[in-house]
């Protein structure tokens, strides 16, 4: 069975090593970004199963990242879970606009978030 | 005569009804005409009664013209609230429709009191320019309107009186060609006063060359009242409208402001929890797995958890830390415990808390912490946050490998402390930003850097509670320093005993007090001042703001009024000068303990002549005693002390206000500590001498007394570095140079109301060539009070180390100002300088010498 590749996008690295450590204990494989840019560009070249992105970042942010993605036929079948301590109603909005799949907010479960892959994975 | 009533209930500013008399006349006229015609009657009488009717009918066919055209051209007029075009109708209607070809209409203005010339009609260019060019004082228009003038409500001065021959200057006289007997002359003048009620003119309008070249008659002068008339009320209404209008642009950049502000707050909420919710999400994330996989992941993974959840633990408790510190300092209650303490103890704390942050960056810390204590009155653990933030900043953005340096600078009644580093730098075009709350250079470095941007403004809020101040240099890639100057005195407030409200802004007024006493003491040179104010009801005095007093005397201290010193002078409104306190007959010793001084000065404040409180100093830094020189200057700076005092009660509760008043106190305290002229009593008695020589009056000298001690201060903007300098200045350091008179007219600006003062301290640099700054005046358009500061303080320079060349002796200097007599300076000052200089040294041969110990910043 094809390991199922994530490709996790956030500027701290902190996060990065616990997603990196939880999704790789499910049997994940997983890539990891530092910003919108290198999001995009290790999407395209890396071909992910799932997106987990954050918000808040230098040089491209998630919610710009999320719609160039969605708007290149390269990438826009992949799902994308944005993950962000904006948590706002007028947040949420903005993520769906932009095409996210989903919105996870932060202090978040690594747990649950997997969950979420998952649920997302199997539609 | 119906004539008459006409005018009479035209006077009375009916003129509807005097359209109606008007027409009623017409129609007299006309029916005794017919009724005369009627009756058949073909006698002289008839014939001579037809013709006067015909008379009268033309007369009062004419008026009623002119009146309906008046009220035509004043109903237009009151429709108008834009002021220039109105006042600018109002003289082409006069031209036009009352007979005079020239008009002129002045406009009173209360900020200059005179009357400034706002629209013209029928006068050419030439005549223009020079009306323009001169405004008539209030009083000198009131000295033209003598009753034997008096023409109805006008004034009417015919050349036959002879009153403009020795004031041609004030009016034009038009060239008008040769004229007869009885008719207008070039030199007859007209005015028509604009009243508002009884008391407040609004201008005046002048008018000239009658078309009929007749002098106008009475009924002609009252038309012309009539206009007039009409004609304020418009000129008001277009005012108010015109304030009006101020006042709703003010009131539409108030509410930007506040929503700018609004989304400001809203702004940092977003912030704020965004930046909680980082390291909040990381604990719990490394938390919940730690859990999950308790016992089945190996060691060193666990480990690695739980120092990566304490390690972010910390980090937020930091920014809630620094976040609860700035809402605080903020909002108002902060408890300053202002003690002396040595700063070289707290960079030494400092060191060693920050010493392991710096050694994982390989980073060379480099504090002087060896090295006597440098003593300073100052809250203790503010002083900690202050250098802990500086210097954790400065490790913040150094990169790896590079250096920190703190270095101290022990001055006589300052300490400067910079703090620099090599790391990124920041762009000159934020700079001035540095220092806004959350401001980062940009927001990748939250990530990179930590922190929320908060650490500068904490420490730009520690350093002005401590009036001081503090400031940022920096190139981009170059790294960047901070320097922060503190004062060594202690003032005290009397208003709470630890807590001060400190919150600038709303309440900012509050320390508006401990500001007075300190520019005082330093503007005087004396190591104490108090501000005692009057308390009406008890008929005491009590102390409002004290510097270098003991704590617990000047909490308690009460005067009645009459008793003591500052009681008699709360009394008499009169001051009073100690020169020595052992041998002034007028105090028993039971007095003496609580003043331990020598010499004192008392001086009375007063608000429109009534006295509200009492300025007190004693003891001079110098330990010379006070002199009359000293009463005087105190006496004007108290002036200055008691229309803030006014102001802060007229203005309570507008911010700006408080906000200028006391960013000019804090620049004026600031400026005197710079002391880049050392010889200010010496400096003083120069210009006060000079001044006398050269036959100033006694208010003029006593003013120049003053400006003596304050005329440089705008230096203080200039930066360090150029007054440091060695070599020569560089174009843009010279410019910088150039602009201090403007900035030291813009720090007094809010505590200063004598236009005078401020042209002295602004023109004082330049030359009588013509070639100085700012303004290239030259000769004797350059106030004289400057011309006379400009030699004195260039003598006083040129006897003066500097760091670019070594002091002259007494010859020298004075063989350079005579060099540069003509070009630099008036050569009438510089001769009258050279006397005054010779008598000085006359009177020291003359004397005993006394030793006097070394002046500080006297």
């Amino acid at each position: 069975m094809a390991k199922t590749k994530v490709l996790v996008v956030d500027d701290e690295e902190y996060i990065q090593h616990i997603l990196n450590f939880s999704f790789g204990a499910e049997g994940y494989d997983v890539i990891t970004a530092s910003d919108g840019e290198e999001g995009i560009s290790k999407a395209k070249n890396e071909k992910p199963d799932v997106i987990v992105m954050d918000i808040m970042m230098p040089r491209l942010d998630g919610y710009e990242a999320c719609k160039r993605l969605k708007a290149d036929p390269e990438t826009k079948g992949i799902p994308v879970i944005l993950l962000t301590a904006k948590g706002r109603d007028v947040d949420r909005k903005l993520g769906t606009d932009a095409g996210a799949d989903d919105y996870v907010v932060k202090p978040f479960s690594p747990g649950r978030l997997i969950e979420r892959v998952e649920g997302i994975m199997k539609r | 005569m119906l004539g008459q009533a006409v005018l009479g209930m035209v006077a009375g500013g009916g003129l509807h009804l005097a359209l109606v008399a008007a027409l009623a006349t017409l129609v007299l006229a006309e029916v005794a005409v017919i009724a005369l015609r009627r009756q058949g009657k073909a006698s002289a009488l008839a014939e001579a009664g037809a013709a006067r009717a015909k008379d009268i009918e033309g007369r009062a066919a004419r008026r009623a013209d002119n009146l309906a055209r008046i009220l035509q051209t004043s109903n237009r007029l009151n429709t108008n609230l834009d002021l220039e075009p109105l006042l600018d109708e109002i003289v082409e209607a006069v031209r036009q429709s009352l007979g005079f070809r020239m008009v002129l209409l002045r406009i009173f203005d209360e900020e200059t009191n005179s009357f400034e010339a706002r629209a013209f009609a029928g006068l050419d260019a030439d005549a223009i320019r020079k009306l323009s060019s001169k405004t008539v004082p209030l009083e000198t228009f009131r000295s033209w309107l003598k009753d034997e003038f008096k023409i109805g409500q006008s004034y009417f001065i015919s050349h036959k009186r002879d009153f403009w021959s020795d004031r041609k200057e004030d009016i034009y006289i038009p060239d008008l060609g040769a004229r007869e007997e009885g008719e207008w002359h070039p030199e007859d003048t007209l005015f028509v006063p604009l009243w508002i009620g009884d008391q407040r003119l609004v201008g005046y309008l002048s008018v000239d060359d009658p078309v009929d070249r007749k002098i106008p008659t009475a009924e002609a002068i009252e038309t012309l009242e009539i206009f007039a008339n009409q004609t304020v009320t418009a000129i008001e209404n277009a005012r108010l409208y015109g304030r009006l209008e101020e006042n709703i642009i003010e009131l539409r950049d108030m509410t930007k402001r506040l929503r700018e502000l609004n989304e400001i707050k809203s702004n940092f909420v977003a912030t704020v929890s965004h930046e909680l919710r980082t390291p909040l999400t990381s604990i719990r994330a490394y938390a919940e797995t730690l859990a999950r996989d308790w016992g089945t992941s190996p060691r060193e993974t666990e480990i690695e958890f739980l120092s990566i959840i304490e390690e972010e633990a910390h980090r937020l408790a930091k920014i809630v830390e620094d976040m609860l510190d700035l809402s605080r300092m903020e909002s108002g209650k902060v408890e300053i415990k202002k003690a002396d303490m040595d700063l070289r103890k707290i960079l030494k704390e400092v060191n060693q808390v920050l010493l392991p942050s710096a050694r994982k960056k390989y980073l060379r810390l480099d504090l002087p912490l060896e090295g006597p204590p440098i003593s300073l009155s100052a809250d203790e653990g503010m002083m900690k946050q202050l250098f802990l933030n500086l210097v954790g900043n400065a490790i913040k953005f150094t990169p790896e490998g590079g250096v920190v340096t703190v270095s101290l600078d022990d001055r006589e009644s300052t300490v400067e402390a910079s703090v620099e580093d090599n790391g990124i730098g920041i762009p000159p075009s934020k700079i001035h930003r540095v220092f806004d709350e959350f401001y980062q250079v940009d927001s990748s470095s939250t990530r990179r850097f930590g922190g929320v941007g908060l650490g500068l403004a904490i420490a730009k809020n520690i350093v002005e509670w401590h009036d001081g101040r503090i400031w940022a240099e920096s190139e981009s890639g170059n790294g960047a320093k901070f320097t922060v100057r503190l004062p060594k005195r202690k003032s005290v407030a009397a208003t709470r005993a630890d807590v001060a409200d400190v919150a600038e802004g709303w309440q900012c007024e509050k320390r508006i007090p401990e500001l007075i006493v300190d520019m005082i003491a330093e503007i005087m040179g004396a190591k104490t001042a108090s501000l005692m104010l009057l308390n009406e009801e008890a008929d005491e005095l009590f102390v409002s703001a004290a510097m270098g007093l003991d704590e617990a005397v000047m909490r308690t201290a009460r005067v009645k009024v009459g008793e003591s010193i500052s009681g008699w002078v709360a009394q008499t409104g009169k001051p009073i000068l100690v020169r020595d306190i052992e041998d002034d007959p007028r105090f028993q010793r039971s007095n003496r303990p609580q003043y331990e001084s020598r010499s004192l000065l008392s001086v009375p404040l007063k608000i429109d002549g009534k006295v509200v409180g009492v300025v007190n100093i004693t003891n001079k830094v110098s330990l010379t005693p006070f002199t009359e020189n000293d009463v005087d200057i105190l006496k004007i700076l108290s002036d200055r002390v008691a229309a803030v005092l006014a102001k802060v009660r007229q203005y309570e509760g507008i911010k700006t206000e408080f906000n200028s008043i006391c960013t000019s106190l804090r620049s004026l305290i600031d400026a005197r500590r710079l002391g880049s002229n050392r010889r200010g009593d010496e400096l003083t008695a120069w210009v006060v001498d000079l001044a006398g020589s050269l036959g100033l009056g006694e208010e003029d000298v006593a003013l120049l007394r003053y400006v003596s001690r304050i005329y440089d201060v705008g230096m203080v903007k200039v930066g360090e570095r150029i007054l440091r300098k060695r070599g020569g200045l560089g174009v843009s350091e010279y410019e910088s140079v150039k602009r201090h008179p403007r900035e030291g007219v813009d720090i007094v600006g809010p505590i200063e109301f004598l236009e005078q003062v401020k042209q002295v301290m602004m023109h004082h640099h330049e030359r009588y060539d013509g070639g100085g700054y700012p303004d290239g005046l030259k000769g004797e358009a350059i106030p004289i009070g400057a011309r006379i500061l400009a030699v004195v303080d260039a003598y006083s320079s040129m006897l003066s180390e500097r760091p670019y060349r070594s002091a002259l002796s007494r010859d020298e200097a004075v063989e350079e100002l005579r060099k540069c007599s003509m070009t630099q300076f008036d050569p009438a000052v510089v001769e009258a300088f050279v006397e005054v200089l010779g008598k000085h040294q006359v009177e020291r041969a003359a004397t005993v010498s006394v030793p006097v110990p070394q002046s500080a910043d006297a």
